[in-house]
């Protein structure tokens, strides 16, 4: 079977961990590593990212810190209610490793082509906050892969201010 | 306000455990294009110098290598001797291991990591013996194991 199209050079761009206190773990990362705690963004709920999970609406919120580690994004996400991949991976695992992620152009296309190879989409959602004229700023879309490939292969898309208006 | 140990820009690899390596190796293979790497068989203690909680260890594990960008992927399938390997395997299942930084002092990088309460666990040298991996209890601060990767500089290597 062809291999799936669209991941460009196929380089991973962010880490993430989920874990059950957010603050906690941001403070002990920055007196590790040195690095300034970052501002925290607090994600919304549906009326705003659209998020489903498993295709029903859901009002999952995060709250996450962000470093780039180098080139690579490193993300602390702790689940605030609602369902979600996150909670859930949260109950069964305890804080850990939840996530890898590649830059995409186009979520769809390359969704379609996980799906293709046996990895359907488990959630997805916009970005929170919004270009001046209104726009979504991007989305992210999990896929099912944890059960083969070891864990969970996360798209990140960045939308052009001028292209996306939602 | 403590001493930094790491650097944040070192960030090299993230290491998974998995049950079946060739398995798991041809999935990542035909999923994303990769040639199948070839997997690399690490040695015993006699070559490895392996220690599991400061005691000499002859756990051994399966390994193969996806470069991706400043991250280079790590698939470990551990054999069946107590590691830090076999005990993620055993209570997690399949799943990300560790996250591994570069460090130019190894020793210094565990004092100070030390100090801070995190103690180092296994501890071994390259397949080829061109350098030293250590991995440290971070998981109860982190969430997430540390490995510290040294290469030894090039007139070292082999008398490690």
């Amino acid at each position: 079977m062809e291999p799936i199209q669209g991941l460009g050079d196929r380089v991973l761009v962010q880490i993430c961990i989920i874990v059950d206190d957010a603050d906690k773990y941001a403070k002990r990362y920055s007196e590790l590593l040195g690095i300034p705690i970052p501002e925290v963004h607090v994600t919304d709920g549906y009326s705003e990212t659209e998020a489903r999970y498993f295709g029903e609406p859901t009002e999952a919120k995060a709250r996450i810190y962000h470093w780039y580690f180098g080139n690579v994004g490193f993300e602390l996400l702790q689940p605030l209610g609602g369902k979600s991949v996150w909670q859930d991976w949260l109950d069964e695992h305890g804080p850990s490793v939840h996530h890898v992620a590649f830059r995409v152009t186009d979520s769809a296309g390359v969704a379609r082509e996980f799906a293709r190879h046996g990895y359907p989409v488990t959630q997805q959602g916009f970005f929170t906050g919004r270009f001046a004229n209104g726009g979504h700023t991007g989305m992210y879309t999990y896929l099912d892969t944890e059960k083969a490939l070891g864990t969970t292969f996360e798209l990140l898309e960045s939308f052009d201010q001028n292209g996306e208006i939602h | 306000m403590s001493t930094p140990v790491l650097k944040p820009e070192m960030l090299c690899q993230v290491g998974l455990i998995v049950r079946d390596v060739e398995a798991t190796a041809r999935k990542y293979a035909a999923a994303f294009g990769f040639a199948v790497p070839p997997i690399i068989q690490t040695p015993g203690f006699d070559n490895a110098r392996t220690t599991l909680g400061g005691e000499p260890s002859e756990a051994t594990a399966r390994l193969a290598f996806f470069q991706t960008g400043q991250l280079v992927v790590e698939l470990i399938e551990p054999d069946e001797k107590p590691s830090v390997w076999r005990e993620f395997l055993e209570k997690n299942g399949e799943g990300v291991h560790h996250i591994a930084f570069r460090v130019g002092d190894t020793k210094a990088t565990e004092a100070l990591l030390a100090e801070q309460g995190i103690k180092t666990l296994q501890q071994g040298l390259f397949v080829d013996g061109s350098g030293l991996y250590t991995y440290v209890d971070s998981v109860p601060q982190l969430g997430v194991m540390i490995e510290l990767l040294e290469n030894f500089p090039k007139d070292r290597v082999g008398s490690a």
